[in-house]
C-alpha cells in the first residue's frame, strides 16, 4: 500500500464521519433498503439490551445476530454507544484496505499465470491482459469502488452488521489470496453460522485449495463441517440453550418477517398461498444457494475468485434480507474483471436501471406507506426492477468473461470468408 | 311374415300393460298420498346467514333479522337458530337509533327486537366456518350454540344474503363461496343424515345460479333473482341513508308476519311471494329435489317449530338419575349450615407492594 | 302414575322450599341484587347494576344441583380448574379525570381473565383449558371470545393477584387476554340476563332494555366467578354479574332541565323487585355531585360512611322493606334545584393515565402512555402492556420521564424501574407482554414510552377490512392507593357494594385501563397474488437463464452479416436458423451456416501441452451437427 491509498483511505474515513454526523446516519439506519431483519442497527441494540438483562433474545422475533457478535458488542454499545460509528468507520476502512490487497495480490498472481500461458494467446490481445500497471490501477480501483460507493457509505453510517459481513468476506478473500486455509475456514464457519447463505463459498475454496485430489477436498469439506459445528457450539456456550440456530439460521431459512426489502422474497411470499408457502420456499432457497453452484463452480473452476464474486452477487441478490450493503460489497469487486470490461454490453443499461430503481425506491415507498397514494404493488416493482438490473450485471460480467476467455486464446478479431464475425453462445 | 307377428304382439302387450297400469295409480289410497305428502319431521333448524360486511350493507342484515324474527315469532328457539351477521348493524356507530335495526323507514317493526343471539358475528362469518357448520365439522371446542346439531328428522331452512354473481356468493367482500361448494355441503349433509328436508333461500343479484348445482334429495329452493338478473333493494331511509331492506325479503316478511303459528298457509304460497312486478327481479324455485307438493306443505314446517304432542294414558317409568343427591344434599346441608356461619374470607395482597420499598 | 304425582309433589316441594329459602336466608343460595346510582360530572349519571349470586357448596363433589346458580357457571368449575374467571364487554371509554373511579374496571371490547388451579396442572394443559374456557364464554355470552388463544393471551406476571381461595396451596396460573375490537349490543345483553334467576322477567334486571342500555355513552356488562374455600369441604361459589352504565343527560333530555328519573333513563319504571333475591337495594349517592339533588320519593334511611379518610353518603330504597310496608317503589327522580346553574367542581382522581400513539405512516411508530399522579405523595405504579405479535416491540428504547405539574420549577427526570418483566412476542405465537413497575413522584406525569414498528403480513391474515387498521388493546395500570379518594371499588373479600361502606384498609388497590390504539399496518395489494408469483419468478427466470447458458452451451462464432440488421429480419432470421437446424441440412444452405465451431473452454484440455490453438484447425462445420 502506497501514500495515494492511504490518503484515499483517510478520505473515504473522512466521509463517512462527515454523513455518519448528519441526520442522514439516522434516516439510513431505519431505511429497509439498507436495515433488514436480520442487519438492522436497532435490532442489534435490542439484542444486546435483551442479552444484558437476561432476557432470552432469541425467544422474540427480533433479534437475528449470532449470541458471539451480541456479546462482543455488549460492552461497547452499553458503556460507549458514542463511540460506535467509529468502530464502525474503522471497519470498513479495513474492509477497503482489504480488499485492495486482495486484489493487488490477485492480479500479481494473475500475472503469473499470463506470464507461463503467454504462448497460447492470440496476437492481439494485449489489452485483454492483465498488466504489471494494473496491480497498482485495480487495486486502487477496487479500493475506490468501495470507499466512494454511496451503498456502502451509506451502509456505514446506518450502522447495520453488514459491516462485519463485509469486513469477513473482505478478510475470506484475502486469506483466499494468501492460501491460508485454517483461518478461511474459520472465517467462513462464522460467516455461516451468521448468515446461511456464505455456506456456498466452499466451493472456491475447494477450487483453491483441493485442486486435484478429491480426498483433500473431502477433508477440507469435512473440516468445514466442524468449523461450522465448533462455531455453534461456541454460541451456544454464550447462551447456554440452542434457541440462537431457529432465530438466526432458522429464522433466515423460513422467512418469517416478511418487512420489504429489496430482494424477491418480501412480496412473493406475502402473495402466497399458504399450502403452496414451503414448495416456493424451498425453491427459493436453493436458488439462492445450490442451485448455481456446481454449473458456475465446473465452469469457473480456473477461476475461483471470479466464482467467488458471482456468488457473493448472487447471493446479493437472491438471499431472503438482502440490503445494499451487500451490492456494495460486490460492486466494488468488479473492478478486478477490468480486462473483461471490453466484454460488457449492458453497462450503460444496469446503471441507468440502478439509478432509477434506487431513486424510485425511496419515492414510492413514501407513497406508499407515508402518503398512502401508492400501494405495495409500486414499491414492489422498483425492487423488482433493481433485481433484473442486478441480474444483467451478473450475466453480463460471466458473458463478458467467456468471450474475454474466447478472444484471448482465438484473437480479438475473427474473420470468416473475409468478414469479421461476432461470437455467440448456442 | 314372422317380424310382423311380433311387433303386433309386442304393441298388443304394450297396450295391455298401458291399460292395466292406470288405474292401479288411480286407485291409489287417499291415507296413503296423505301420509306421502305429511312432512316425518321431528325438529326444526334455521341457518340464517348475512354475509356483507360494511355500513353500507345495511340492508342484508336486516334481511337476515326479518327472516330470524319470523322464524324465532314462529317457535323456533333460539339454540335451533345460528344466525351469523357479518358486521354490527345496531350499535354501529353510525346507526342513530342504537340496538335497533328496521325493515322499513316507518320504523314499524325493529327486526333487531330485544333479544336477539347471534351466534357468529364479524370476523367469525367466513366460508369455512359456514361450511364447517353445515358439515358438522367444527373445530374442538367450538361452543354448542355454534353448532348445527340437526339428525335425519330435522327440518332445515338455510337462508343467505349478501353480494354475489354468477356461481358465487361473497362474505365480507374477502372471500367466497361457490354454487359447487354449497352444493358440496348439502351432498354431505344428506349424507351424514344431517336433515329430512331443506329449504334454501337465498337474496342475492343472480340468486338462482347458486341452486343450481344441488342434487342431493329433499331440498326446495328458492331465489330471488334468476341467473342474469340483479336483486334490488326495497327503499332508502333518508334518516340513516342506507337502503333499508331488499324487495325479495321485504315481501316475504310481508307475508310471513301474516302467518300465525297454526295458519294453515303452504309453503307453495310462500314460493309465489314476490311476483315480478314487485320484485322486478324473477323469483326462481327448484322444486324438482323435493318429492312433496309444496302446496300441501304448511309454511310452518320450515319457519316454524310445531310439535306433534301425543297424550298417553300409559304408565311410564322414570328413574331420575343421581335421585339419592337429593337426600344427600339435604343431610351434607344441615351439616354445613353450622360450619358456613364462620366463613372468613382473606384474600392476599392485590399489590406487590414489596418491590417498590 | 303414582311415581308421577310424587315426583310433580316433590318438585312442587323444591318450588316452594326454593322461594321460602330465598326469603328466610337458610338456603345454600343466595341472590342480591343492587343499583347504585351515582350523578358525575357534566351532567353525567353513572347507573350501576350488581347482581351476585353466593352458593355455599360445602363439600359437594358434583355442581350439578344449581338452584339460583346458572349450571353453566357450576358446569365450567367441574370441568376446568378454573377457580376465577372475569370477562367485561365493554362499549366506550370510562373518563377518569372527570368521572372520578368506576366501581368495577374495564377496557373497551372484550376482556377475559381467569386464574386456573388444581393438581397436575401443566402451562400447556392451562393453554387448552382456557382456549375452551373461552370457547364456551363466546357461546354463552354470544362473543367472538373463540378468539382468544395462544397468539393473543399472557400469564400476568405482577398485575393481577388471586381474588379466591384455595384451601390447598397448588400451583397458580393466570391468563388474560383482551379482544379490543369486540362490539358490544344486544345479543351480548340477553344472553348475560338470562344467567340471572329472575331472567329479565322481574326486578332490576328488567330495567335494562337494549334500546335503552346501547344509548349510553358508556356500557359495560361483566361476569366475575370466584370459589371461595376456607376448607377443601367448605367451599362458596360466587357469581357477581355487573352491568355499568354512564348517561349523558344532555343526550336524554329535550329541555335543558338538569331533572332525571329511572324511568327516564330506562324508559320504564322499577317492575318490582325478583323474588328469589334475599335483598333488592338501590343506593343513590348524595355527596359529591349527587348532594344538590333533591329525591323524589324520599328514602327511608341514609347510610353515610368514611373510608380511608373520605366521607360518602348513599341514600337506600330496600324494595323487599318498601313492598313490606305496603309501597310499591315505582320510580325515583332527581331534582335540580331550579335556577341553580353552576356545578359543583370536580377534583381530578388520585391517579389517572392516558395513551396515544407518536409517528405517521405505516412503517414506524412510538406507544406513549402518560400516567399522572395528583397526590402529594409518591404512588407505586405498574404497568402491564399487551402488545399484539403483528407490533414489534424495541424494549431499548423504553423510557420512564417524569415531568412535575407544579406552578413553579418544571423538573424532568428519567424514572428507573422498580420492577421489569419482558417476554417478547414471536410473529404469529406469542404476544409481547411487558410489566413495569416504576415510583412516580408526587404531582407530576410519567410519560412511558416505547418504540415499535409494524410488520406487513401475508395477505390472508389480514381481516376483510384490513385499511380499518389493528387494534392494540388498552394497557393496564394499577397501584396502591394510600386514601379512598374516589375510590369506590369492592373490597376484595366483599361482594355486596354495603361491603364498602366505612372499609377502611392499609392501602387501596386500583386499576386502570388506558385507551385502546388503532394502528395502520402496511397493507398488500389483495387482488394480485397471481401477477405477483408471476413476475416474481420470472426475475428468477431471467437469472436461470443465462446462467444456465454460460455453463452449458458451446461458443460459436457466426457471420456477422448472416444477421441482418433489421429488427423483424432479425426474427425471421431466427426462426429460420432454428427451423434450418432441425431440417436436414442442404448444401445450398452451406455456405449461409457459417458458424464456427470453437472447442468450448469446458473441452479445452487443462494439460498445456496442445500448443497454439489454430484457428482453422479448431474450426469444425457445425452443419454437420
Amino acid at each position: 500500500m502506497d501514500l495515494r491509498c492511504y490518503k484515499l483511505l483517510i478520505l473515504g474515513g473522512a466521509v463517512r464521519l462527515y454523513f455518519s454526523r448528519t441526520p442522514l446516519a439516522g434516516l439510513i439506519s431505519n431505511r429497509v433498503e439498507f436495515a433488514t431483519p436480520l442487519n438492522s442497527y436497532k435490532r442489534m441494540q435490542e439484542g444486546v439490551y435483551l442479552l444484558q438483562h437476561g432476557i432470552d433474545p432469541y425467544g422474540g422475533d427480533l433479534v437475528h445476530e449470532t449470541p458471539l457478535l451480541l456479546r462482543a458488542m455488549s460492552t461497547i454499545f452499553t458503556s460507549y454507544p458514542e463511540f460506535l460509528p467509529l468502530l464502525y468507520i474503522l471497519l470498513d476502512l479495513s474492509t477497503a484496505a482489504l480488499l485492495h490487497l486482495m486484489s493487488s495480490n490477485f492480479v500479481q498472481q494473475k500475472l503469473q499465470q499470463q506470464r507461463s500461458e503467454l504462448k497460447n494467446y492470440a496476437k492481439d490481445t494485449g489489452e485483454l491482459q492483465y498488466t504489471e500497471d494494473d496491480k497498482y490501477d485495480i487495486a486502487e480501483l477496487v479500493l475506490i469502488a468501495y470507499l466512494f460507493n454511496p451503498l456502502t457509505v451509506m451502509n456505514c453510517i446506518g450502522l447495520t452488521s453488514t459491516v462485519f459481513s463485509n469486513l469477513i468476506l473482505a478478510l475470506l478473500l484475502y486469506s483466499l489470496m494468501k492460501r491460508q486455509l485454517l483461518f478461511c475456514l474459520v472465517l467462513l464457519s462464522f460467516e455461516t453460522v451468521r448468515s446461511l447463505y456464505p455456506a456456498v463459498l466452499i466451493a472456491p475454496l475447494l477450487l483453491i485449495f483441493a485442486r486435484r485430489s478429491i480426498c483433500a477436498g473431502v477433508s477440507i469439506f469435512t473440516l468445514f463441517v466442524a468449523c461450522c459445528m465448533a462455531m455453534a457450539g461456541a454460541n451456544f456456550l454464550v447462551m447456554n440453550s440452542w434457541n440462537f440456530l431457529d432465530g438466526t439460521l432458522g429464522f433466515i431459512f423460513h422467512f418469517r418477517d416478511l418487512q420489504p426489502n429489496i430482494g424477491l422474497f418480501w412480496y412473493f411470499f406475502t402473495e402466497m398461498f399458504e399450502h403452496f408457502r414451503t414448495m416456493f420456499l424451498i425453491t427459493f432457497q436453493l436458488n439462492a444457494t445450490v442451485l448455481y453452484l456446481v454449473p458456475l463452480a465446473v465452469k469457473l473452476r480456473k477461476e475461483p475468485l471470479l466464482l467467488a464474486t458471482v456468488l457473493i452477487a448472487l447471493m446479493a441478490v437472491f438471499r431472503a434480507y438482502p440490503s445494499l450493503g451487500d451490492v456494495g460489497f460486490y460492486l466494488s469487486l468488479l473492478p478486478l474483471w477490468r480486462r473483461c470490461w471490453k466484454y460488457m454490453s449492458h453497462g450503460f443499461v444496469v446503471f441507468a436501471f440502478f439509478l432509477i430503481t434506487l431513486v424510485m425506491m425511496g419515492a414510492l415507498w413514501h407513497l406508499w406507506i407515508y402518503a398512502g397514494s401508492a400501494n405495495a404493488n409500486f414499491y414492489f416493482g422498483a425492487t423488482l426492477a433493481f433485481s433484473t438490473g442486478q441480474i444483467f450485471l451478473i450475466t453480463d460480467l460471466l458473458f463478458a468473461h467467456v468471450k474475454h476467455e474466447f478472444c484471448l486464446y482465438n484473437g480479438q478479431k475473427i474473420i470468416i470468408n473475409g468478414e469479421e464475425a461476432r461470437i455467440l453462445l448456442e | 311374415m314372422r317380424v310382423k307377428e311380433l311387433s303386433l304382439l309386442c304393441i298388443a302387450f304394450f297396450l295391455v300393460s298401458c291399460c292395466m297400469g292406470k288405474p292401479e295409480t288411480a286407485i291409489l289410497p287417499e291415507a296413503y298420498v296423505d301420509a306421502a305428502q305429511r312432512s316425518t319431521h321431528t325438529n326444526n333448524w334455521a341457518v340464517l346467514v348475512d354475509a356483507s360486511r360494511f355500513w353500507f350493507n345495511y340492508r342484508h342484515v336486516a334481511n337476515v333479522l326479518s327472516i330470524y324474527r319470523s322464524v324465532k315469532r314462529l317457535g323456533i328457539p333460539d339454540s335451533q337458530i345460528i344466525l351469523m351477521i357479518a358486521d354490527d348493524m345496531a350499535c354501529n356507530a353510525r346507526n342513530p337509533r342504537p340496538g335497533q335495526v328496521y325493515n322499513n323507514a316507518n320504523q314499524h317493526i325493529n327486526v333487531y327486537g330485544d333479544d336477539v343471539e347471534v351466534d357468529y358475528r364479524g370476523y367469525e362469518v367466513t366460508v369455512e366456518n359456514f361450511v364447517r357448520l353445515l358439515t358438522g365439522r367444527t373445530q374442538n371446542g367450538t361452543a354448542r350454540s355454534k353448532k348445527l346439531l340437526s339428525d335425519a328428522g330435522s327440518n332445515v331452512l338455510i337462508y343467505l344474503t349478501g353480494h354475489g354473481g354468477d356461481g358465487f356468493l361473497k362474505f365480507q367482500d374477502s372471500e367466497e363461496i361457490t354454487s359447487q361448494e354449497l352444493a358440496d355441503g348439502i351432498q354431505q349433509m344428506w349424507e351424514k343424515k344431517r336433515y329430512n328436508e331443506l329449504f334454501f333461500m337465498v337474496d342475492t343479484c343472480q340468486a338462482a345460479s347458486l341452486y343450481e348445482k344441488f342434487t342431493s334429495p329433499n331440498v326446495l329452493a328458492v331465489a330471488s333473482s334468476l341467473v342474469g338478473e340483479d336483486s334490488l333493494s326495497h327503499h332508502v331511509d333518508p334518516s340513516i341513508g342506507v337502503y333499508m331492506i331488499d324487495r325479495y325479503t321485504y315481501y316475504a316478511l310481508e307475508f310471513l308476519e301474516k302467518v300465525q303459528p297454526f295458519s294453515k298457509r303452504t309453503i307453495g304460497e310462500f314460493l309465489q311471494v314476490c311476483p315480478k312486478r314487485v320484485c322486478i327481479s324473477t323469483v326462481g324455485v327448484r322444486k324438482d329435489l323435493y318429492q312433496r307438493d309444496p302446496h300441501k306443505v304448511p309454511i310452518t314446517d320450515f319457519f316454524g317449530a310445531i310439535r306433534p304432542t301425543r297424550v298417553s294414558t300409559e304408565r311410564i317409568n322414570v328413574t331420575l338419575a343421581n335421585e339419592e343427591d337429593f337426600c344427600l344434599d339435604a343431610e351434607v346441608d344441615a351439616a354445613e349450615s353450622v360450619r358456613k356461619k364462620d366463613f372468613k374470607v382473606i384474600i392476599e395482597s392485590q399489590f406487590p407492594i414489596e418491590f417498590f420499598k | 302414575m303414582r311415581h308421577a304425582a310424587a315426583l310433580l309433589l316433590l318438585l312442587c316441594l323444591c318450588g316452594l322450599q326454593i322461594h321460602a329459602h330465598s326469603r328466610s336466608g337458610n338456603s345454600d343460595e343466595k341472590f342480591h341484587e343492587e343499583i347504585v346510582v351515582r350523578p358525575l360530572a357534566g351532567d353525567h349519571v353513572n347507573t350501576y347494576f350488581q347482581f351476585t349470586t353466593r352458593w355455599h357448596y360445602g363439600a359437594r363433589d358434583n355442581l350439578f344441583h344449581t338452584q339460583l346458580t346458572p349450571r353453566v357457571i357450576a358446569e365450567i368449575l367441574q370441568t376446568y380448574d378454573v377457580k376465577e374467571l372475569h370477562i367485561s364487554l365493554t362499549q366506550g371509554l370510562w373518563r377518569y379525570e372527570s368521572w372520578g373511579y368506576p366501581i368495577v374496571e374495564a377496557t373497551g371490547g372484550a376482556e377475559v381473565w381467569a386464574w386456573f388451579s388444581g393438581a397436575n396442572l401443566t402451562s400447556s394443559s392451562v393453554n387448552s383449558q382456557w382456549n375452551k374456557l373461552a370457547n364456551v364464554f363466546s357461546g354463552v355470552l354470544c362473543a367472538s371470545l373463540n378468539f382468544v388463544d395462544n397468539t393473543n393471551s399472557i400469564a400476568p406476571k405482577h398485575t393481577f393477584r388471586p381474588q379466591f381461595m384455595d384451601a390447598s396451596s397448588r400451583t397458580r396460573h393466570v391468563r388474560y387476554a383482551s379482544l379490543p375490537r369486540e362490539i358490544v349490543c344486544t345479543e351480548n345483553l340477553t344472553p348475560w340476563k338470562k344467567l340471572l334467576p329472575c331472567g329479565s322477567a322481574s326486578g332490576f334486571a328488567s330495567l335494562l332494555n337494549s334500546g335503552h342500555v346501547h344509548n349510553t355513552k358508556y356500557h359495560s356488562l361483566s361476569l366475575k366467578v370466584r370459589t371461595l374455600c376456607a376448607q377443601p369441604d367448605n367451599c362458596v361459589v360466587e357469581l357477581t354479574q355487573t352491568a355499568n352504565l354512564v348517561y349523558d343527560l344532555k343526550l336524554l333530555e329535550q329541555s335543558s332541565s338538569r331533572d332525571f328519573s329511572l324511568r327516564r333513563l330506562f324508559g320504564m319504571g322499577l317492575n318490582g323487585f325478583c323474588e328469589l333475591a334475599d335483598s333488592s337495594k338501590i343506593y343513590v349517592q348524595r355527596n359529591e355531585q349527587g348532594q344538590r339533588y333533591q329525591l323524589v320519593p324520599s328514602p327511608l334511611e341514609e347510610v353515610s360512611s368514611t373510608r380511608g379518610g373520605f366521607g360518602s353518603v348513599y341514600a337506600v330504597y330496600d324494595m323487599q322493606k318498601l313492598s313490606e310496608l305496603g309501597d310499591r317503589l315505582f320510580n325515583i327522580a332527581w331534582l335540580a334545584p331550579k335556577g341553580e346553574r353552576r356545578q359543583p367542581s370536580t377534583s381530578a382522581p388520585p391517579l389517572y393515565a392516558h395513551r396515544y400513539l407518536l409517528g405517521a405512516g405505516q412503517e414506524r411508530g412510538r406507544i406513549v402512555t402518560e400516567v399522572t399522579n395528583t397526590h402529594w405523595e409518591p404512588l407505586p405504579v405498574l404497568l402491564m402492556e399487551l402488545v399484539p405479535w403483528y407490533v414489534h416491540t424495541y424494549l431499548h428504547t423504553l423510557r420512564i420521564r417524569s415531568k412535575t405539574n407544579g406552578h413553579g420549577h418544571r423538573r424532568e427526570q428519567v424514572l428507573p424501574f422498580k420492577l421489569l418483566h419482558y417476554a417478547p412476542g414471536k410473529q404469529r405465537e406469542l404476544p409481547t407482554h411487558l410489566e413495569i413497575g416504576f415510583q412516580l413522584p408526587p404531582q407530576s406525569t410519567a410519560s412511558i414510552s416505547i418504540e415499535v414498528d409494524y410488520l406487513l403480513l401475508k395477505w390472508l391474515e389480514y381481516p376483510p377490512d384490513a385499511n380499518h387498521g389493528h387494534y392494540i388493546g388498552a394497557a393496564v395500570i394499577s397501584s396502591q392507593l394510600p386514601m379512598g379518594r374516589n375510590y369506590t371499588a369492592l373490597p376484595v373479600e366483599g361482594h355486596l357494594f354495603k361491603h364498602s361502606f366505612n372499609a377502611t384498609r392499609p392501602g387501596y388497590v386500583l386499576t386502570l385501563r388506558t385507551e385502546a390504539l388503532i394502528v395502520g399496518l402496511p397493507t398488500p395489494d389483495f387482488s394480485m397474488p397471481y401477477n405477483v408469483i408471476c413476475l416474481a419468478c420470472t426475475v428468477v427466470a431471467l437469472a436461470f437463464g443465462p446462467i444456465h447458458s454460460v455453463a452449458t452451451k458451446l461458443i460459436i462464432v457466426e457471420r456477422n452479416t448472416t444477421i441482418p440488421r433489421n429488427f423483424l429480419r432479425k426474427i425471421w432470421h431466427k426462426i429460420k436458423r432454428r427451423a434450418g437446424s432441425k431440417n436436414e441440412p442442404t448444401e445450398q444452405e452451406e455456405p449461409e451456416r457459417e458458424h464456427q465451431r470453437v472447442a468450448d473452454l469446458n473441452e479445452r484440455n487443462d494439460d498445456d501441452d496442445r500448443t497454439a490453438t489454430d484457428y482453422d484447425d479448431a474450426c469444425v462445420q457445425r452443419a454437420s451437427m
